[in-house]
């Protein structure tokens, strides 16, 4: 019995021990190329512990990335559209799951019925109708033309976040507060989303991920390379045209630092996607 | 809570005003597109521009083109392949993290790790890796004594290219699929396992009868969701691959991006749209309808 448990403890530690390496491995391998110098990401094969670490390629990226702009810029532009989305998205998602928490009424089955079924939609296959609005509103190449609809397609989702939050808040306070005079508004600002804060959060956080990751939406839209949120400002890089060698350390570096924010902001709100996966919290 | 409700019965627009601003959205930008293009799937562009009705040509034209109908076919078989890797390596991990033993949480937190970077930047990470003569990928190997030099160029070759682009997406997929799997496990009453060990039965039987048949529900959600995820992964492959070398991972949603967007031949380009988007409605529905029941 005893040597059975003991086997079983080192089948379960070695499987442990492996899954950690293979998870970690392409991970260790953009700190590697990351620490590179130009000369040494061309050794083949490719070396682990460079011989240099190269601490540069996070600071000069800064400035420039190979011969294109600089990650500043990037950043800039992915923290502007990530704003813009939670910004927009939380907007239309607030009074939606406020009314849907609290009002009963015709079309209410429906509506949350067409909230789910629209967050199934990928953005990918609307994507010709959705540039030929974009171009009809003369929105294409604006940050505003990607907001409208990386926080359309990340709304569904919040709406579904706070609806749950709002739910948690007891209705016999709404009623106090109506007793006492208060407007709706009131009840919603004073007393509905402080006690809620936590769903608020969690939709604010879901929202700028979702738009800091977004990459179909400001490939289509957006040309000009100076308003390139980092995750396409990566890819023009890799694929311009008549690019030869690609400073791939450098790739690596802006990668790093432009995973960092999004890594932080996902490890707050975790557990809560993992308790909503349930009505379909899809990323990416 | 009565009294509530009645006085806010008497404002009966209030709740339409409110939602206003979300339907607004949810129709411009969704439910529109989704009528604009199934209605201009019908239509033949001329190269000036006008419009004329032309019935099913489109979709006659479509299929017999042999490049939609390989990259139909390439993602019939992406979309079986990702799911089954999903439903069980998903569950392998899952299970390995429910067993009670010590490091169950840091691994846990380790397998968050891919789902939380921005996918676009892991896939950068992967194309790099898994580069012939300098990526990290083949280096393990060639420490391994499995290859030797020359090396293979992975994304290069029809086969590599289209494991590679499958690991990155099975890669980044499985934390979310991990996670439903565990929270399925989780669920299952303890008692249901005191009472199959009083009665004698062996790890394999527990599985068998009591863990298996308990993650029915669990393993339908999985199957229908990474269907309709596997469906649209546009950005893993426009990264690592862009469909290429030739069409040998192209998927309908970047062939449908290259017509739309490299070829400019917006007719046909809607017309595999409105097929795509069928498919993804079927499964979305069956999904839809099976948790709104829950």
């Amino acid at each position: 019995m005893t040597i059975w448990k003991i086997l079983e403890k080192i089948l379960i530690y070695s499987f442990a021990f492996m899954l950690s390496v293979i998870i970690m491995f392409p991970i260790i391998s953009m700190i590697s190329t990351s620490l590179k110098s130009w000369s040494e990401l061309w050794i083949s094969p490719a070396i682990w512990i460079p011989n240099t670490i190269y601490f540069d390629n996070y600071i000069k990226v800064w400035q420039k990335i190979g011969t294109g702009l600089g990650l500043t810029i990037y950043f800039r532009n992915s923290m502007i559209i990530a704003s813009g989305t939670v910004l927009l998205s939380l907007m239309l998602s607030i009074p939606a799951a406020y009314t849907i928490s609290r009002y009963k009424f015709k079309g209410r089955k429906e509506f949350m019925f067409l909230i789910l079924i629209t967050q199934m939609i990928p953005p990918i296959i609307l994507i010709m109708s959705l540039f030929t609005i974009m171009k009809m509103f003369g929105l294409l190449n604006t940050y505003l033309g990607v907001i409208l609809i990386t926080s359309t397609f990340s709304m569904p989702y919040s709406v579904w976040i706070l609806f749950t939050s709002f739910n948690a808040v007891p209705r016999v306070l709404d009623e106090a507060a109506m007793l006492d005079g208060c407007s709706e508004l009131k009840i919603l600002t004073n007393i509905i989303i402080p006690l809620s804060w936590h769903g608020i959060i969690t939709a604010m956080i879901y929202a700028f991920i979702y738009g800091w990751s977004d990459f179909l939406i400001s490939l289509t839209f957006l040309r000009s390379s100076e308003l390139l949120p980092v995750t396409v400002g990566i890819f023009n890089l890799l694929y311009s045209p008549g690019t030869v060698e690609i400073p791939w350390h450098e790739v690596m570096s802006s990668s790093i630092l432009s995973a960092i924010p999004v890594m932080i902001l996902f490890s707050v709100i975790r557990k809560y996607l993992v308790r909503g996966f349930s009505m379909g919290g899809i990323k990416g | 809570m009565d009294k509530v409700k009645r006085s806010l019965k008497t404002f009966s627009l209030r709740p339409y005003f409110f939602l206003l601003p979300s339907i607004f959205f949810l129709f411009l930008f969704i439910i529109y597109p989704i009528f604009e293009i199934i209605y201009s799937s019908f239509f033949y562009i001329t190269p000036k521009g006008e419009e004329r009705f032309v019935g099913l040509q489109n979709y006659l034209d479509l299929f017999s083109d042999s490049v939609f109908v390989w990259s139909l076919k390439n993602t019939i078989l992406w979309v079986i392949l990702r799911v089954t890797l999903m439903l069980i390596l998903g569950l392998g991990i899952a299970l390995l993290i429910n067993y009670p033993f010590r490091g169950n949480s840091i691994i846990e937190t380790i397998l968050i790790i891919p789902w939380a970077m921005p996918l676009a930047i892991v896939c950068y990470g992967w194309k790099w890796m898994l580069n012939g003569p300098y990526g990290h990928f083949n280096s393990l190997l060639n420490i391994l004594g499995l290859i030797s030099q020359p090396f293979p160029e992975w994304l290069g070759s029809p086969l590599g290219a289209f494991l590679g682009v499958l690991g990155v997406s099975v890669y980044t997929g499985l934390p979310f699929t991990t996670l439903i799997y565990l929270s399925g496990l989780k669920s299952i009453p303890e008692s249901l396992y005191e009472a199959a060990l009083i009665d004698g039965a062996s790890i394999w039987q527990r599985f068998r009868y009591i863990t298996l048949p308990q993650l029915r529900a669990v393993v339908i959600t999985i199957i229908l969701l990474e269907t309709i995820i596997s469906f649209g992964s546009f950005t893993t492959v426009w990264i690592v691959t862009l469909g290429g070398p030739l069409h040998y991972t192209e998927l309908i949603v970047t062939y449908l991006y290259k017509v739309a967007f490299e070829f400019f031949n917006w007719a046909k380009a809607f017309t595999i749209a409105t097929i795509g988007f069928i498919i993804l409605f079927i499964f979305s529905f069956i999904y839809i309808s099976k948790t709104w029941r829950e």
